[in-house]
């Protein structure tokens, strides 16, 4: 009883408001899509209160008017790298790996989330004259990890479409949040204009492979219903050349390789899932792989888990969750106070008939959580052969680990 | 002390409740009404303070723009570039179904967080229903309380940009009890999402302000960035003028406050010496039984200090009543001059409180302090007769005349020096008043002396008059207290009088227009509408009018901070009509200095407040950025407190003059046209314009203003009715009191053959001989007091001056008042005079 | 000098009154005064003899019996018509001199002509010179009360009795609060003038000597009246 009551209180009293909702989209919506949702049991402190009243809030009846993630669909690009109106969320999602002219090491990450309040405005026209009137929010994170600095730092921002303050153009061209910008889709090139803290990252990013559907023809399955389900492609190898300002520490040129994931969809939520552990890994002998594994109260692997199997030029192949192996070997506390796993025994079955690959996957620095509203964790990875070698980079999201 | 002693002291309570509950009822209103005042005040306060806060937030400083807001698009900008601790407001007046002003804050709930709680909770479902629902709003959480409404009602709210159906979100309705935190009791603003506030206000594409929470260093950063335009103004600056102007209102009030106590401690002085001199016959059984003299004074005193716990708590418990109808009173003169404020509740402050029941409790000790130390003092009590107590007042008469001349001086030196400000004036008024009053006792005793000696031969009216003279120590204080009361009266009359007679007079002389075409708007809200500036010449030509005139007010910087600026395009010979006051020149040159040169006017109240004469220079913000403008002369205008700044038009615009619209065309007619005519047609014409406009006439104008005028001063009347109130008390207190002394003298009267009706005329001639007095000794302290008011504290607290005007009706009036409240307040004495049972009162000790 | 009917004056029958819960003051009460008849009630303090004077002018109203005043019964009068007998019939004399204290002694002896006739001011002030001379105070007219002695008050108030001719004057201790030099001369005043005037005179007393210098004395004992001349006369 005490915990049930103090808990949403200290909440309260310690975020800040406007976190409040964002907490509860991410929950609820977007970041986390099935992990956290209603799971949380109310006693739990931070997020779980919120999280759960702005799941009732927004949760049922809010899908009401959406468009559903519930068939195959065509996709084309680069029109598909524009937004999708009428799905409630959507996402850009760049993350990337960087190499200083001395052997520096960094990494970013950076995602644009279209968040719909409501799939359109309510109420009389009268009222829609306004340049402000709009239902959808952006949230925008940002991150960089600077290793010789032994530096990760991250930053957020919420901000309504609306006014020209952010939004996606339509045809394609432009991703902003303000003045981080994703711009140049339509384009061979495309521009990468953001900021972490005193971090500025000016990067120009050249895909090296087309696009990649995901799960089935790019329709994606979440949950057991129909629907519950988005709309989900990768770029998986895209090459980075560009600037780093390190506030006090000057310019840097960096190079380097990213990865971009789109996803679009309503629901996805399902009950069963508390979080998961994803992968984007690129071999240097050219091979891309992204796994994720949605994981069960009891810790085990969601059958729904999956990934792809995108070796260079040849077919790609969709990854069952049986043809994967997932073992954590280590796990490390980050300043919250919450513990991940940073270094992974990982296995996989190729679809294609090849050899078993086996490899370890660790974290190029343990600690990279997010300091955002909806904590998880996204960072820069090593791949290892059974030497130690390296083999290859990638990034890891690790979501879920927060709740207790 | 003995129980017995208590007791026998007491049981008068039982004898003579009605003597006994008059002094009670003394310190009940005197207390009520000090408390009353200041909890319409503080609470008033509060909530000033509270929507300032609320509208503010915690923003540094506000990025503002020149008039009717700026584009939104600078908004953007800032954010592109990186400007995150901004947040955008559309705010402004509308109007409520009952007529009540509400003042609606637009912001965007995503920006909020760092600003205000009230809205930037997007994790509540009403506060996510204002970004996806435009025309939702969250009303004040007091609101709810009386307004009758629920949650999801739909209300219209008049507007500047006209009738809007809103859909009111109540957040406790959706279940979020954790509001109340956020939202607080009293809260007076009514929050919606930023794109409800632009269409509502009709501000579309436009912010009125953009809220800055930055560091000094960062801040020199973001002006230097801000375009032509915009200007980064400290957050306390814009309020400034407004809290200055609010304390001065509330200074005034309590003054009036005072003077009600000073009134209700004669009473109180009153009641308690009778209280005890009426029992003397206790006090000189207890002595011959043996009590002791600190026994005695320790009777009377204890009694005091019951009279004074029991009084006040009632006291606090009326007040805290009667503040609830001030602060409504006091709230709306707020709302009409200052700011949008809504009061919810009354909410005594423990201090205020404690300092409330000390003036009570003390106040009823003080005043028994004589009369106990007298009891005590004297070693037969048999002596303590009114008789000795009646020579030695009069032998202290001259004394008290000394000290009401030294009262006088000092108060006149007080007034004179006038350095210390608004209150040292009142300082300055209170000792003049209070030395007038000492005076009072001694003109009494010398005008019923003068009475009586007028009325040789008119035996019965000189019983009556020369009675009055041997209980000097018992009228005198009551007379004392109707003076003041018709006195406080008469100088109110004299203020507002003069007042509304200058405001009357300036309105006529200010619209010198024969019909006004204004944007709908609710009267507060009128100086930020706007219409089309091109309209001019249409309407003119609608009219068949000779000359067009516009207006636009708006707040501007300026190097004494935000300022109000009067920007004009006016007609011919405009100057003629303006009530200038301070000017070189004659008005052509002026006219033309106005046009042609950096050249400004301002008001009596904007040359009080910020100390500027004819000659000095004003850095003001115009179109185009800063320039400094020479004060060319000084105009009396009622229409803003703080003051205002006239410019015309083309000083002000280096383009397109009226460029963002005009706040209002005035058609000056040909001689002899109908203007019902010209009315009829632009209404025709304006029916068919998208923005709504309305045409007025000058009288309507000034109907309007006028009852805005009498609400501000409704409180003051309010006040005076209390204080005539007290008074009437107190000469009710003293009559009766007089009565009972002379009950021997008037059953005397009655054997020798004085008919009851004759007794009752007698002691009905008494009343009318103390309220006669108190009116004529009430007129010269009034309107001294009043001339004090409109030169002094007036000028003091709003820098306004007005023309004195001696308003013998009202004097008159009071002066009927004060006869009438005496006779009123004699009816009971007279009729229970005129019952009394004679033969215990002869058996009366003389 | 003034020639007064031969009638009945006063006439008390039956009279009775009493302070609740403190027993009879007066029981029974007889008592007829003829014109210009002198009679002296005698009796004890608190035998109720003051009362008999209250009542017989209308000061109280008795609660049992009558009284009648010139004939006139004064338990069917309401106040005013009281006041208006009292002031023509009766003229009062106080143990406590009861004088208007912010009055002079003329305008005291003035007031019941002001009040009992239609005299006009100058003819008000005429008679209560008169009358004052006649009391010797003559000089003294324009004293205030507190400006005399004792005895100089009691002579103004008989004086204000007289002035204005009554039938009876009722007199209550007139010398109770003198010392006796000056009581006996006051006394004498009162008798002479009341001699002088034709009133008739109903005085209460505890001095028998000063009683029995009337035509009549009467003893009040226990509420009740005994005849002592009429006794004494039968003897």
């Amino acid at each position: 009883m005490q915990a049930n009551v103090s808990g949403p209180d200290q909440t309260r009293a310690g975020a800040s408001p406007a976190s409040r909702l964002l907490r509860g989209v991410v929950v609820g919506l977007v970041l986390l899509v099935a992990a956290c949702g209603g799971a949380v049991p109310p006693e739990t402190e931070d997020p779980g209160g919120a999280g759960l009243r702005v799941g009732e809030a927004l949760g049922g009846e809010v899908t009401d008017g959406f468009r559903r993630a519930d068939a195959p669909r065509a996709f084309e690009f680069p029109r598909d790298h524009g937004p999708h109106p009428g799905f409630r969320n959507e996402w850009w999602y760049v993350t990337g790996n960087l190499d200083g002219p001395e052997g520096e090491r960094l990494g970013f990450h950076i995602t644009f989330f279209r968040v719909g309040l409501a799939s359109e405005l309510a109420g009389e026209a009268r009222w829609h004259d306004s340049a402000w009137a709009s239902p959808d929010i952006w949230m925008a994170h940002t991150a960089v990890i600077d290793r010789e600095a032994g530096h990760h730092a991250s930053e957020e921002r919420f901000v309504r479409d609306a006014a020209g303050l952010a939004g996606a153009t339509e045809p394609v061209g432009r991703i902003w949040v303000e003045d981080w910008e994703l711009a140049g889709l339509d384009q061979d090139r495309w521009m990468l204009d953001f900021s972490v803290n005193d971090y500025r990252l000016r990067l120009e990013l050249e895909p090296q492979r087309a696009p990649v559907l995901q799960g089935e023809g790019g329709l994606s399955q979440k949950g057991p219903e129909p629907g519950d389900a988005s709309y989900y492609y990768s770029v998986p190898r895209i090459a980075v050349r560009g600037e780093i300002e390190r506030g006090a520490r000057g310019r840097l040129p960096v190079t380097g390789a990213a990865w971009m994931d789109r996803e679009w969809s309503t629901s996805v939520l399902a009950e069963d899932q508390v979080g998961w552990d994803w992968f984007a890994l690129q071999f240097d002998a050219g091979l891309d792989v992204m796994y994720y594994e949605l994981r069960r109260p009891d810790g085990t692997p969601h059958p729904l888990s999956k990934g792809r199997w995108m070796p260079a030029d040849a077919d790609d192949w969709l990854l069952a969750h049986d043809q994967v192996e997932l073992e954590p070997r280590r796990w490390a506390t980050q300043p919250s106070g919450h513990r991940y796993p940073v270094e992974w025994n990982m296995r996989i079955e190729p679809p294609d008939g090849s050899a078993p690959h086996e490899f370890v996957v660790r974290a190029i620095r343990d600690e990279q959580e997010m300091d955002t509203i909806i904590r998880y964790w996204e960072g820069a990875v090593d791949i290892l052969d059974s030497r130690g070698e390296p083999i290859g980079r990638g990034f890891a999201e690790l979501t879920g680990y927060d709740a207790r | 002390m003995s129980r017995s002693l208590v007791h026998a002291w007491l049981r008068d309570w039982r004898r003579r409740p009605l003597q006994r509950l008059l002094t009670l009822v003394a310190v009940v209103i005197a207390v009520a009404v000090v408390l009353a005042v200041d909890l319409a005040n503080q609470s008033a306060q509060q909530a000033f303070d509270r929507s300032m806060d609320e509208v503010a937030g915690t923003a540094t400083h506000q990025i503002l723009g020149p008039a009717g807001g700026f584009a939104e698009t600078h908004y953007r900008d800032l954010r592109l570039a990186g400007w995150r601790a901004t947040a955008p407001i559309v705010e402004g007046p509308a109007r409520l179904p009952d007529g009540r002003t509400i003042y609606v804050l637009g912001v965007d709930p995503l920006a909020e967080g760092a600003f205000r709680g009230v809205a930037s909770d997007i994790g509540d479902a009403p506060v996510q229903r204002l970004v996806t629902e435009p025309g939702t709003i969250l009303p004040p959480r007091g609101w709810w309380a009386d307004a009758g409404r629920e949650h999801e009602d739909r209300l219209i709210l008049e507007s500047a940009a006209g009738r809007f159906a809103v859909t009111l979100l109540d957040r406790a309705a959706e279940g979020d009890e954790a509001a109340t935190d956020v939202d607080g009791e009293g809260a007076s603003l009514w929050v919606t999402d930023i794109a409800t506030a632009q269409t509502l206000l009709g501000r579309q594409g436009r912010l009125d302000r953009i809220d800055v929470s930055l560091d000094d260093a960062a801040l020199e950063t973001l002006a230097e960035q801000l375009p032509d335009g915009l200007e980064l103004v400290p957050v306390a600056a814009r309020d400034q003028a407004s809290r200055e102007l609010a304390q001065a209102f509330r200074i005034n009030l309590t003054a009036m406050s005072l003077l009600a106590l000073l009134i209700a401690a004669f009473l109180i002085y009153n009641t308690q010496t009778f209280a005890v001199l009426r029992r003397r016959e206790v006090l000189a059984s207890l002595r011959l039984v043996g009590a002791g003299r600190r026994a005695l004074f320790g009777v009377v005193m204890l009694e005091a200090l019951l009279v004074g716990v029991i009084g006040t708590l009632l006291g606090v418990l009326l007040g805290i009543g009667l503040a609830q109808v001030l602060v409504g009173q006091v709230a709306q003169t707020m709302t009409d001059h200052f700011f949008v404020v809504a009061v919810t509740e009354v909410a005594p402050r423990p201090l205020a409180l404690l300092a409330v029941i000390a003036l009570g409790v003390g106040l009823s000790l003080l005043a028994a302090l004589a009369p106990a130390w007298e009891a005590a003092r004297v070693a037969s009590p048999g002596r303590l007769g009114r008789g000795r107590l009646e020579r030695r007042a009069r032998r202290g008469l001259l004394g008290l005349a000394v000290a009401a001349l030294v009262l006088l001086a000092a108060g006149g030196v007080v007034l004179r020096l006038g350095a210390g400000g608004l209150v040292a004036s009142f300082v300055g008024l209170f000792l003049l008043i209070t030395g007038f009053v000492l005076l009072l006792p001694l003109v009494l005793a010398a005008a019923l002396r003068g009475l009586a000696r007028l009325g040789r031969g008119q035996t019965l009216p000189r019983i009556g008059v020369r009675s009055l003279e041997r209980s000097l120590s018992r009228s005198a204080p009551a007379t004392s207290a109707l003076t003041l009361a018709l006195a406080a009266a008469i100088s109110v009359s004299v203020m507002v009088g003069s007042f509304r007679d200058s405001v009357e007079q300036w309105l006529g002389q200010a619209l010198t227009s024969d019909v006004y075409v204004v944007p709908v708007a609710p009267a507060a809200a009128r100086s930020g509408a706007r219409l089309p500036a091109e309209w001019g010449q249409a309407l003119a030509r609608i009219a068949a009018a000779e000359s067009v005139s516009t207006g636009s007010s708006q707040d501007t910087p300026s190097d004494v901070g935000m300022i109000e600026l009067y920007v004009v395009a006016p007609h011919p010979a405009w100057l003629d009509d303006l009530p200038l006051l301070r000017a070189e020149g004659p008005t052509e040159a002026l006219d033309r200095r106005l046009r042609e040169r950096d050249a400004v006017l301002v008001t009596e109240p904007f040359a009080a407040h910020h100390d500027v004469a004819v000659g000095d220079r004003l850095e003001i913000r115009v179109e185009d950025g800063r320039r400094v403008f020479e004060v060319a002369g000084v105009y009396r205008d009622y229409g803003s407190p703080q003051g205002t700044v006239l410019m015309l038009t083309q000083r002000f615009y280096a383009g397109t003059p009226g460029a963002e619209g005009v706040g209002s065309f005035g058609l000056r007619l040909p001689e002899g046209a109908d203007a019902d005519v010209a009315i009829e047609r632009l209404e025709a014409w304006l029916a068919e314009r998208e923005t709504a406009a309305m045409v007025t006439r000058p009288g309507d104008i000034e109907q309007e203003s006028m009852a805005i005028f009498d609400r501000t001063f409704a409180i003051t009347h309010l006040l005076r009715v209390i204080t005539l109130l007290v008074a009437f008390i107190a000469i009710f207190g003293a009559l009766m009191a007089l009565q009972m002394e002379r009950a021997r003298e008037f059953a005397t009267l009655r054997s020798l053959g004085l008919l009851p009706g004759g007794v009752r005329g007698l002691v009905v001639f008494q009343g009318a001989v103390l309220g006669g007095f108190a009116a004529l000794a009430a007129i010269p302290l009034g309107l001294g007091m009043g001339w004090i008011l409109i030169e002094v504290i007036n000028r003091e607290a709003f820098g306004w001056g007005m023309d004195l005007r001696l308003p013998w009706g009202e004097v008159g009036e009071t002066v009927l008042l004060g006869i009438g409240a005496a006779l009123l307040a004699s009816a009971i004495p007279a009729w229970r005079m005129a019952r009394m049972r004679l033969v215990p009162a002869l058996r009366e000790q003389p | 000098m003034v020639q007064r009917g031969s009638g009945v004056v006063l006439s008390l029958a039956g009279l009775g009154f009493g302070y609740p819960g403190e027993g009879r003051v007066l029981q029974g009460v007889d008592l007829d005064l003829a014109a210009g008849e002198r009679v002296a009630i005698v009796g004890e303090s608190g035998s109720g003899k003051s009362t008999l004077l209250h009542l017989a002018a209308g000061l109280e109203p008795a609660d049992a019996g009558t009284v009648r005043l010139a004939g006139q019964a004064l338990a069917g009068l309401d106040e005013a018509a009281r006041t208006r007998l009292r002031r023509v019939q009766v003229g009062i004399v106080f143990q406590s001199f009861h004088l208007i204290p912010t009055l002079t002694a003329l305008e005291n002896v003035m007031l019941p002509l002001e009040l009992a006739t239609d005299l006009g001011a100058a003819q008000r002030r005429e008679r209560a010179r008169a009358q004052l001379a006649a009391v010797g105070l003559g000089a003294k007219e324009g004293r205030e009360p507190e400006q005399l002695s004792g005895g100089e008050q009691q002579r103004v108030a008989i004086a204000r009795a007289l002035v204005h001719r009554p039938a009876l004057i009722l007199a209550d201790e007139p010398t109770g609060n003198l010392d006796s030099r000056t009581g006996e001369a006051v006394f004498a005043l009162l008798l002479e003038q009341v001699r002088a005037t034709g009133c008739a005179l109903l005085l209460v007393t505890h001095s028998d000597a000063l009683a029995a210098r009337l035509d009549r004395v009467l003893r009040m004992q226990d509420g009740q009246l005994q005849d002592l001349a009429a006794r004494a006369s039968a003897r």
